[in-house]
């Protein structure tokens, strides 16, 4: 254990990290393992059938495929907010700015249930949208409303400081050499803040991957059709099939893992400038 | 004339940046602004590269006004104090910015480009570094990249803020000489701000020097120096020591303190025009008292006090120093070789 002895100049060292090392094992990595070790002391078989069904395959389409659309759709409209929270004088700005953190602090039930009062039938855009033949609650479009409303802060907060650091003599160096508009954002302010829209997509997509309370209520929750991944794992664990559950926990866990990953070799390879390499 | 500025204001808020400035920039040249912070001169520069819109008056670049021009328009090379670098391109492709935004019709060959912005690289002596990004240079090197990128786009006049405001003090003297060299080299004309007076008076053909948004005195470094015109100038190029004096009618000035012949007058002394004897005599005549002795230095500086006890300063050289045996507490007489004065003299 050579890096406990290793002289530092502040205290504590060996005790700081034996508490960061136990607290981690306790919050995270013993919870997730215990699941792995459920699973896989049970039939590969069984795994598999369970992973593999028909409804399951279709439950991981809708997380994973809305999850992603509401990621982009969060990015592009968050570095928009975040822009305008930046750049401009705006009457009330720090109402909105409060605004956008809400739903950070709402309880998703209650997200989920306005949702769904406000895009049913009788709900003020929802009637709107009927006259007009369009359906969203108990429909892909309303889970992905129920993911954006939910995920939404993750995108702005993740792009609004990097936006707000961007040195405006950059900008204006830029525009000395003779770059218009259009030219500054694309070869200079879009380079510069890619990497936090980036990590912001990244937290609202696994936000949105996540999310159960909200969604169930405007879902609709049909199998096969709006059912998502984390209302399978409830199903199953109501029809006491608990490896089964923990086998679709286990691959959901695994695939949004390996998602993040992919992601941060993205964001590792697009700092390569920042620094020595 | 490259430059001209007319009757330029140019306020923020209540503040009067810019105060009804007018003076004209000769092709070639190299321009000090050299005033105090808050006195305007950086606002001039930005108003000059059109990045701030001056409230009043015109510029007229190379006979062109260009006082309502987008800074895109201009053709102006402007350098941060802070670099402004570009920091996720590589130093080539900081360089090449300039040339690659131009419109498609006017823009040179990628092999021009290549050629144009290695020759840049190579006369700022940083070609070696084209593939490194900025967060990998250092301070000297990212001006002098700085300094290529702005000269890249063949700018008619080439715009320096506190050029080596935010580098350590030999890099900063090193760079400044270099700068001098280059522009020796390829005669663009040049406008560069800095409140430091030295650098100033080393690398200009002429000095603007600025106080409270109006322009103090403009001259070349010896005139600015030997000749200035207000007592803000005087003080603002050195140490200066204040006399009260006294003029007598023959227009003889006395500076013994209880002597009261004459009117007083206020008479500028630099330290080194201090002598200092160990006995009074016609040339010595003011008595003072030895505070403090700084001998790390080409000269000796010494801070005295007169009787009244007002603070004098005085450099003197080692062997002189050395000669008279100098020390702490020590009473001796002062003598003025030569000093300044002004006839109206503003208050402060």
């Amino acid at each position: 254990m050579r890096i406990l002895n290793k002289k530092t100049v502040l205290p504590g060292y060996g005790l700081s990290l034996g508490i960061t090392w136990l607290y981690l094992s306790l919050i995270v990595l013993l919870p997730l393992s215990t699941l792995y070790i459920k699973v896989f002391s049970g039939s590969l078989n069984d795994f598999i059938s369970a992973v593999f069904s028909l409804r399951a395959i279709k439950a991981y389409q809708v997380t994973f495929g809305l999850s992603f659309v509401s990621a982009c759709i969060n990015s592009f409209f968050g570095f928009l907010v975040a822009w305008v929270i930046v750049r401009y004088k705006i009457p009330f700005k720090g109402f909105w700015d409060a605004l956008i953190d809400l739903p950070f602090a709402l309880p998703t039930a209650v997200a989920g249930i306005s949702l769904t009062w406000l895009y049913g039938p009788r709900g003020w855009i929802g009637s709107f949208l009927e006259a007009n033949g369009y359906k969203v609650v108990f429909t892909p479009i309303g889970i992905t409303i129920a993911m954006i409303f939910v995920s939404f802060p993750f995108a702005v907060r993740t792009i609004e400081p990097v936006l707000r650091d961007l040195d405006p003599e950059v900008e204006e160096s830029a525009r000395c050499l003779g770059a218009s508009r259009m030219k500054i954002f694309l070869k200079i302010i879009f380079p510069t803040i890619f990497p936090s829209i980036l990590t912001g997509f990244t937290l609202s997509f696994a936000r949105a991957m996540g999310e159960y309370g909200s969604v169930i209520f405007i879902a609709g929750n049909q199998p096969l059709k709006t059912e998502i991944a984390p209302l399978l794992i409830v199903m199953r664990l109501e029809e006491y099939d608990y490896h089964g559950s923990a086998s679709i926990a286990v691959f959901l866990l695994t695939v949004s893992f390996l998602l993040l990953l992919c992601l941060n070799f993205i964001q590792f390879w697009n700092k390569r400038y920042s620094g020595i390499t | 004339m490259s430059i001209e500025l007319i009757n330029v204001s140019k306020k923020f808020g209540s503040f009067v940046a810019v105060d009804n400035v007018s003076f004209s920039i000769n092709r070639g040249e190299l321009l000090a602004l050299l005033g105090p912070s808050g006195s305007g001169k950086t606002t001039i520069l930005r108003i000059i590269a059109g990045l701030e819109r001056a409230d009043s008056g015109s510029v007229i670049l190379e006979g062109r006004d260009v006082t309502k021009e987008d800074p895109r328009d201009r053709g102006i090379g402007f350098v941060f104090q802070h670099y402004a670098l570009f920091r996720h391109m590589t130093v080539f492709e900081n360089v090449a910015f300039g040339l690659r935004v131009k419109p498609r019709k006017v823009r040179p060959s990628e092999s021009e480009i290549r050629k144009r912005v290695m020759d840049l690289l190579a006369l700022v002596q940083l070609d070696f570094l084209a593939n490194h990004y900025p967060m990998q240079l250092s301070g000297g090197q990212r001006q002098r990249v700085a300094l290529a990128r702005a000269l890249a786009i063949q700018p008619s006049i080439l715009l320096l803020d506190e050029p080596f405001g935010s580098l350590d003090a030999r890099v900063r003297k090193e760079l400044r000489r270099w700068l001098r060299k280059l522009h020796d080299e390829i005669h663009v004309t040049s406008v560069f701000v800095t409140h430091d007076q030295e650098e100033a008076l080393e690398v200009s053909d002429r000095v603007v020097i600025m106080n409270q948004g109006r322009i103090e005195q403009i001259g070349s470094p010896e005139e600015v120096y030997f000749s200035p015109k207000t007592p803000f100038v005087f003080q603002f190029l050195g140490d200066v020591n204040l006399f009260h004096a006294r003029e007598l009618s023959n227009g003889e000035i006395v500076f013994l303190p209880d002597d009261a012949r004459g009117v007083e007058k206020r008479v500028f002394v630099r330290p080194n025009q201090i002598s200092i004897a160990l006995n009074l005599s016609e040339e010595n005549p003011i008595p003072a008292t030895i505070q403090y002795i700084n001998t790390a230095g080409p000269m000796v500086k010494i801070e005295l006090s007169d009787i009244k006890g007002n603070p004098l300063l005085a450099f003197i050289s080692i062997e002189e120093f050395q000669e008279l045996n100098l020390k702490k507490n020590m009473n001796v007489f002062l003598g003025i070789k030569s000093h300044h004065s002004f006839d109206s003299p503003p208050n402060f």
